[in-house]
């Protein structure tokens, strides 16, 4: 045996992560598992019967959950998006997501971390735009959530701040969104309209106006100003 | 409460796993709660809401924090990141011991928050060994495992799932978590009987127990904590207890949670069961054997998930 085949032997998976990465590769199927001779075949091999299922179905039960949670997740997390795309468009844009950006923390807290720019990115969502601006400002909710304490910078130089250098010049405790409509005052409003149903209700579209929003975390509260109502100052709550 | 140890650590008595809607009650009441349960991923951040109820909670009452994403015996090493700021929130909880499953959670890097099947092999006992004894080290803390749930088992496998654990938990030197309701949930699903699991794991090392309720979907049950604690799971329960003696019990209820008062009732039941079972009176005889659909009360329609670490997320929208 040559060195290479030596390197080769050494580098294949053994037994026990043969069979673990056959059952990664079914969770991450977004359609249920078919039950064609192929798969069945392989699976059996793998997986056994209980007697009330097959080895496929019983997969299955895995794969159908790790959508299930992810997705749930992601409602829980962005529930303005959810609501203002609805559940056909939510769902293809939210499997389209998983796809190109795996979960890979160990934390669910992470899970959302780039659906604002992948949202940026998908220019067939209906109201691209305000979809854009509600990822942005839901992300920044989740991060403040959680963040360190510490005191707000001054309203005027926080405003100065470029949004993309806010995390790191501002505080860790501060995040600036600067959307083009109200995006905070229609969020109660999407978050609701977002049901299992084809058919949810529809919120009307906010005027186009520019707000410069500044999430606050301090002491235990996430406080949320908007240059509509405070000229761009925010303030401890 | 007794104060028997056993691997070094003593039994809290009747605990409640600490979740999101239950914070306001519990700051506020100070419910007369043993101890509690957090979610360790929950907690593992720099600040915030979170860190800011824990530090409260742990003015009141004792804390131990219980991990969901350690992935054992997953094909990928440990996550040394991961285990250092564990480290970190120990340090400020100071718990008598740490938990986490056997189980595995993602392969190519992919994670997929979920408590996976392990093979039952001798190469899998190898890897969570090395694995089990490499976490109690570095944590510097007294580490169990839970035995999970689960909807399948691997034609590889070679051992019985309470084998696979004991010889792990002896070897690896740690503590065993028996949660009793995914042993029922388990021994429905693949046809055992769960008091040969119960009597069959070395008594000694389990230092904590959970109960919970389960979705029962008739071909399979999901292990959803969602419910109370069906009768079948009080009868393992109550022969655990006689197996085991005193040892801290926790109750887990992740779905469709209820308010703090029925929780209290669960421990209630949880405390008298034991205590009964502890005094040695006379107990009645139990039926054995694999479950049947027949013994489950917990029916439900589709639409469950398992409860994981994501409750962090339930307050982030708070402005």
């Amino acid at each position: 045996m040559t060195r290479l085949e030596d390197e080769d032997r050494a580098n294949e998976p053994n037994e026990l992560d043969r069979i673990l990465l056959f059952f990664a590769e079914q969770l991450g199927k977004r359609r249920a598992l078919p039950k064609d001779a192929a798969l069945s075949e392989r699976a059996r091999g793998v997986v056994c019967a209980s007697g009330r299922l097959s080895p496929v179905e019983r997969l299955e039960i895995y794969r159908e959950q790790f959508w299930l949670r992810h997705t749930a997740s992601l409602v829980e997390d962005f529930p303005g998006l959810s609501g203002i795309l609805g559940q056909g468009p939510w769902q293809t844009l939210i499997e389209g997501y998983l796809d190109a950006y795996p979960p890979r923390s160990f934390t669910l807290r992470d899970l959302g971390l780039d659906l604002p720019e992948y949202v940026a990115a998908q220019h067939w969502l209906p109201e691209h735009a305000l979809c854009r601006d509600m990822a942005r400002l839901e992300l920044a909710y989740l991060e403040i959530f959680d963040a360190p304490d510490a005191v707000p910078l001054d309203a005027a130089r926080l405003a100065e701040i470029p949004e993309e250098a806010c995390r790191t010049r501002a505080s860790l405790c501060t995040r600036r969104c600067a959307c083009s409509r109200s995006t905070t005052q229609w969020r109660p409003c999407a978050s609701s309209s977002f049901s299992p149903k084809p058919a949810g209700k529809k919120c009307p579209s906010p005027p186009p106006r520019l707000n410069i929003y500044c999430s606050i975390a301090t002491t235990y509260r996430c406080s949320i100003s908007s240059s509509a109502r405070a000229r761009t100052r925010c303030s401890r709550p | 409460m007794t104060a028997r140890a056993r691997l070094g650590v003593p039994d809290l008595g009747v605990g409640v796993g600490l979740r999101v809607p239950h914070y306001g009650h519990v700051l506020r009441e100070q419910p007369a709660v043993d101890f509690f349960e957090v979610i360790s991923e929950n907690f593992l951040v720099e600040g915030g809401k979170p860190r800011y109820h824990l530090a409260r909670v742990l003015e009141s009452y004792r804390v131990v924090p219980h991990g969901v994403s350690l992935g054992i015996a997953g094909p990928e090493p440990l996550d040394r990141e991961y285990l250092k700021r564990l480290k970190r929130l120990l340090a400020e909880v100071k718990p008598p011991w740490l938990s986490d499953h056997f189980c595995w959670s993602g392969a190519g890097g992919a994670h997929v928050h979920d408590l996976l099947p392990i093979p039952y092999t001798k190469q899998a006992i190898e890897r969570v060994v090395e694995r089990a004894r490499e976490v109690q080290d570095f944590l510097e803390l007294r580490f169990a495992l839970e035995n999970t749930s689960s909807y399948l088992s691997y034609e590889a496998s070679t051992f019985s799932e309470w084998a696979f654990i004991s010889e792990i938990a002896e070897r690896a030197d740690i503590g065993l978590l028996l949660d009793v309701n995914n042993v029922y949930v388990s021994a429905y699903n693949h046809g055992f009987d769960p008091f040969e699991f119960i009597e069959q794991v070395p008594h000694e090392r389990v230092v904590q127990i959970h109960l919970a309720g389960h979705t029962n979907l008739g071909a399979y049950i999901i292990d959803t904590h969602r419910g109370s604690v069906i009768d079948p799971v009080w009868d393992l329960y109550r022969r655990t207890i006689e197996l085991t003696g005193s040892v801290s019990t926790l109750i887990e209820w992740d779905d469709e949670i209820p308010s703090f008062d029925v929780l209290m009732a669960e421990t209630e039941k949880a405390r008298a069961v034991r205590d009964r079972t502890l005094s040695g009176a006379p107990l009645e005889p139990v039926p054995r054997g694999v479950p049947t659909q027949t013994d489950a009360s917990s029916e439900h329609e589709h639409g469950w998930r398992q409860g994981g670490p994501r409750e962090i997320a339930d307050g982030a929208a708070a402005k």
